[in-house]
């Protein structure tokens, strides 16, 4: 018995001194922090992607790397709590020479200062950076914009891009006798759909149309039907980069009418719908069209659905059909050693990089036209007249010239996306009047604008 | 004779009968069995739904509605789930990290209670509310003092801020400790004094024996608190090599902005293997852990 213990204090003890050396030694991968100390000819790159993006990232970097000399350290980082370990990263002075950041993110740290400057790069002045081939006009429309700070500064390079747009069963329009949606159907005709398959399904009596992406709803997805029919926008500039007040006319109210009737009649699931079990029910049959991004298609692509179903764009009006806005970016810290290599990257990653990584999984377009073709042809290639859809509708709104941004970027825009959960949101669900309660939204987030 | 007497227009006094013998056997054994199996049911469904889940393939993930059984059973996601997140250093990184977290937090919680219950210092009491207090301090209050510590003394990416913290003691131990000290009668201590054994002699050759229970029930739980810990390394570590596996499992997760459904198979199938160290000691010590619970509240008569 004492030998066993003898043995098991041993083992215990060893693994504490384990424990010691490698919690206080430097082995293993090498440590992060090439913004602050790496340098030469190594980059530190750190992505949210999956598993499976990882590894497609490292092949086509290994390719990039052949090309160049320069070796880059793809770091995976969880998306839970992403914005934590960026914070966490500054506090330390340890940010990678180049991460992944969404807007918010960028529009936070660069107007801290703590974000490298692109311009000179993005605009081929920096010395070096016309070799790379990256050009500004081949971005699309209002990405660039995006990353601007309010001084102007770049403090990111656009890369992956969303869109937005319905998914629809065909089987089911068939059946309702429904015109399938085209390429430049309209507002109204979204509706009528959606009205007409409303209790389509008769095991389900539910909504023609499900948000599963709170956009269409929201003050700034009505912003989208006012633009369209002649109106202004909620707000300016088109990027909603440093918007000084936001604004609504007539054509924005009929927008909300529109959509608020829509909701009272229960066509389509209003602005607190959650959306939990939407995916799984559009597979297997059960809604006619839902909402959303064309991120949810690879869902659809993965789980190979019987029926046939396709991605329509947001709808037109009767002057112009604008495309969103939204894309995630590269972000560099603002002591960086390494700019050129890093800018290599980046211009590699958009230019061929995604082209490679998107064809054999294809999440997303990029900001950067040229680097899509990979994305789009990973997609048709998912077959049948879904994929031809999807690329199609993408297609389209990434090559279209008229966008708008999709989402508030400024230091109030968390207490404007409360006032709309307390105000906009009851009265578009039609539980408060509409003309009241959207100018008492507006008036508080323009207090909330003036005072930021 | 009086009416009283004699029993007239007056009912004698009722005596209570005991409920157990009010209530056949029968009916009370069905309704205990009913409701354990209630429990159990709403215990185990969960878990069991993990492992249909694991062993489906990516088409069969979102069926309406959904089945238990799989249409066909892939058991390789046991394997290429787990090899996405290189499972295996992971592993050997979380138990590193997780003994040694348990094994300080235990070894210094049972040093301070025995020192508040036993030993007569200036200002114990002061020292027993202060920890007392510490109890209720949430810990997402003190992460950016102590990131700014751990960051200005260049220990990024290493991880001694995953197990310093534990060394210094954990207030809800100390507590359960010291009231565990406070119910071992004195006279032990007593005579172990007169035959010359020295205060920490005692503790370590009379008291942790003694208190077997406490201790075991402050490992499951430190150990539970560090397998599971998922801020902390997000903070402090940039390397992937380093990571521990709650990091490794959060990266199934998805992209940031888009809302892309995970792997689930593969993310099943790596949980259930994550979750096995914990319920395995948990099975082991689950006697002592319900000893330790239930001792608590005694005390020295």
């Amino acid at each position: 018995m004492r030998r066993i213990k003898g043995v098991v204090a041993g083992a215990a003890g060893a693994l504490m001194a384990l424990g010691g050396l490698t919690a206080c030694g430097s082995g293993g991968s090498s440590a992060v922090g090439g913004g602050a100390s790496g340098g030469g000819n190594t980059v530190t790159l750190v992505s949210w992607g999956t598993n499976e993006q990882i590894n497609l990232f490292k092949t086509t970097l290994s390719q990039f790397t052949q090309k160049t000399g320069i070796h880059v350290n793809i770091i995976q980082q969880p998306s839970n709590e992403y914005v934590q370990k960026v914070d966490a990263e500054v506090l330390s002075k340890t940010l990678p020479d180049v991460f992944w950041c969404q807007n918010s993110l960028e529009q936070e740290l660069g107007s801290q200062g703590h974000l490298y400057n692109w311009s000179s790069y993005m605009s081929g002045k920096a010395k070096g950076a016309s070799s790379t081939g990256l050009a500004a006009s081949k971005f699309s429309a209002g990405s660039l914009d995006l990353y601007r700070g309010a001084n102007g500064a770049l403090y990111g390079v656009p890369n992956e891009s969303n869109t937005y747009g319905v998914f629809y069963n065909a089987d089911l329009f068939k059946k309702a006798h429904v015109p399938l949606p085209t390429a430049h159907w309209t507002w109204p005709q979204m509706i009528a759909d959606a009205k007409a398959l409303t209790g389509a399904v008769s095991a389900h009596k539910g909504p023609g149309m499900q948000t599963v992406w709170s956009l269409l709803e929201s003050p700034n997805g009505v912003s989208f039907y006012s633009v369209d029919n002649g109106g202004k926008p909620l707000a300016e500039p088109s990027s909603l980069v440093g918007v000084k007040k936001v604004q609504v006319g007539p054509k924005f109210m009929q927008g909300a009418a529109l959509l608020r009737n829509a909701i009272k009649h229960g066509w389509i699931t209003g602005p607190t719908f959650t959306g939990n079990t939407t995916e799984a029910e559009f597979i297997n049959g059960q809604v006619p069209m839902v909402f959303g991004g064309q991120w949810i298609a690879s869902d659809f692509f993965n789980a190979k659905p019987k029926m046939h179903w396709g991605y329509a764009p947001l709808p037109a009006g009767t002057t112009a059909q604008y495309a969103p806005a939204e894309s995630n970016g590269f972000c560099s810290p603002s002591n960086l050693k390494n700019p050129l290599a890093t800018w290599k990257v980046i211009s590699w990653m958009d230019a061929h990089g995604f082209n490679y990584a998107y064809r054999r999984d294809p999440i997303a377009p990029i900001a950067y036209l040229p680097g899509s073709s990979g994305y789009l042809a990973g997609v048709k290639a998912q077959g049948g007249a879904a994929g031809a859809s999807v690329e199609a509708t993408v297609r389209q709104e990434i090559n279209d010239k008229d966008a708008l941004g999709t989402m508030f970027l400024g230091s109030w825009a968390t207490k404007a996306g409360n006032t709309t959960t307390g105000v906009w949101n009851p009265a578009l669900a039609g539980n408060k009047p509409l003309a009241p309660y959207v100018s008492k939204w507006v008036k508080a987030v323009n207090s909330f604008i003036t005072g930021s | 004779m009086s009416a009283v007497a004699l029993g007239h227009g007056i009912r004698p006094a009722r005596r209570r009968v005991p409920l157990a013998h009010r209530v056949p056997v029968t009916v009370s054994r069905i309704s205990w069995y009913a409701l354990c199996t209630l429990l159990a049911v709403t215990m185990l469904v969960p878990l069991l739904w993990m492992v249909s889940i694991a062993l489906k393939s990516n088409d069969n993930i979102l069926q309406l509605p959904p089945k238990f059984f799989p249409t066909s059973y892939v058991w390789s996601n046991f394997v290429n789930g787990p090899a996405q997140i290189h499972f295996p250093r992971l592993f050997v990184n979380t138990v590193i990290i997780t003994v040694v977290s348990t094994a300080g937090a235990v070894t210094s919680s049972m040093l301070a209670g025995y020192a508040l219950s036993r030993l007569e210092f200036k200002g114990r009491k002061v020292f027993f509310y202060l920890f007392t207090f510490a109890i209720f301090v949430p810990s997402i209050v003190t992460i950016i003092p102590i990131e700014r510590l751990f960051f200005g003394m260049g220990l990024i990416n290493t991880w001694i801020p995953l197990i310093l913290p534990s060394f210094f003691g954990n207030p809800l131990f100390i507590f359960l400790a010291r009231q565990f000290f406070i119910s071992v009668p004195h006279s032990i201590d007593e005579s172990a004094m007169m035959d010359g054994a020295s205060s920490f002699r005692i503790f370590r050759s009379l008291m942790v024996p003694l208190t077997k229970p406490l201790w075991i029930t402050m490992a499951i739980l430190a150990f539970q608190m560090s397998w599971n810990d998922y801020l902390s390394p997000l903070i402090y570590l940039n390397s992937p090599g380093r990571y521990t596996l709650s990091l490794g499992m959060a990266t199934f997760m998805g992209t940031l902005t888009s809302g892309t459904t995970p792997q689930y198979n593969y993310y099943m199938a790596s949980n259930l293997l994550y979750m096995i160290p914990p319920l395995l000691l948990f099975f082991f010590a689950q006697r002592y852990f319900m000893m330790g619970l239930g001792s608590l509240g005694l005390t020295n008569k």
